[in-house]
């Protein structure tokens, strides 16, 4: 079961996954439907509760809606990182990732998503240590940027190099946030 | 030779831009793509590896790029097309043109907008074996007239 199924009906999850982790970016009624494999009385009962509750902020042009993640909603920060640890981020690149978990140690996000600073325009920034190639990675992270929409910069590392204690930048990275991947891929290899 | 009709389409689009051909001018891009693997083989950290790597195989495009009468247009982005260009006619093979495409864009990271994280030793490896195998199906190509 994933994690969010019980607090979360699936077209809710994909909501979440796609508003929480995009929260500079306004989605029309009918791209939101569309995401959430939702009908449109359905789907739009979902994204009036939304509004309602504050969750998301909701904009008119002209007789458009234009929502948007709610930045000043009180649980904003807990459930971006909930979007994030799960469908939003995790789930996609650990499914993309998944032909490779059993030749990975380490498998992280870092950087400006890590810290909740990035933008929609920010790449999504991933360790991944163990022995494997940039050729072997570099087509599965192509299926998860198509599934995201975003660019993945991947950086791997052998075990040597990550062991080693003699780099600063590598030491800033090993101590600073992060969102772990490697739960959610041994739980896809179970 | 004859210039595949795809160098014609990316000429009419701006993304390529027409020029002479030059047979001591192919021969010195790729001699200096020779010279900038050779180095990058001895022994370097890995920033300078892979700068080295790049470099070389911009060469090599550029080397391809002035086979077919051609070179890439001013506006931004036409490096990177004509780069995925002549890595489909050298015969990439898609997993190395993904990476290809994917260490472009960490070198335009590296150089314009962050240097950090750094280049690591997998993207200097990576860039090196692409280098290796651009050079020799370009030459492969070339054969006749260098």
């Amino acid at each position: 079961m994933q994690p969010l199924a019980a607090f979360f009906s699936p077209p809710e999850q994909h909501l979440l996954g796609l508003v929480l982790t995009h929260p500079d970016m306004e989605f029309g009624t009918l791209e939101l439907l569309k995401q959430m494999g939702s009908s449109r009385s359905s789907g739009s009962h979902v994204l009036d509760r939304w509004v309602k509750s504050g969750v998301l902020r909701e904009r008119r042009v002209g007789n458009q809606r234009r929502l948007s993640a709610n930045r000043d909603f009180l649980l904003f920060p807990e459930l971006r990182q909930i979007a994030l640890k799960t469908v939003g981020l995790a789930q996609p690149l650990c499914a993309a990732l998944q032909p490779i978990a059993n030749s990975l140690s380490e498998a992280f996000i870092f950087g400006s998503v890590a810290t909740g600073s990035d933008t929609s325009e920010s790449d999504i920034d991933v360790v991944l240590v163990g022995n494997v190639d940039l050729f072997t990675v570099s087509p599965l992270i192509d299926r998860a940027e198509q599934l995201l929409g975003r660019r993945v910069h991947v950086n791997i590392y052998s075990q040597d190099e990550w062991a080693a204690d003699n780099d600063a930048v590598l030491s800033k990275i090993k101590h600073g946030p992060r969102l772990e991947l490697m739960e959610t891929l041994r739980d896809q290899t179970r | 030779m004859t210039r595949p009709v795809e160098y014609d389409n990316l000429v009419r689009t701006g993304a390529l831009k027409d020029a002479v051909s030059s047979p001591d001018s192919i021969a010195q891009l790729i001699r200096n793509a020779e010279q900038m693997l050779a180095a990058a083989q001895l022994g370097l950290p890995d920033a300078p590896r892979f700068a080295l790597g790049y470099e070389g195989m911009f060469e090599v495009v550029m080397a391809v790029l002035e086979y077919y009468g051609s070179r890439p247009g001013d506006s931004g982005g036409h490096r990177a097309t004509a780069i995925q260009r002549v890595a489909a006619d050298l015969q990439l093979g898609a997993s190395r043109i993904s990476v290809l495409a994917r260490l472009h864009d960490t070198r335009n990271r590296v150089t314009y907008r962050q240097p950090i994280p750094p280049v690591t030793k997998a993207d200097a490896d990576a860039m090196l074996s692409i280098l290796q195998n651009m050079l020799s199906a370009a030459k492969e190509l070339m054969r006749p007239p260098i």
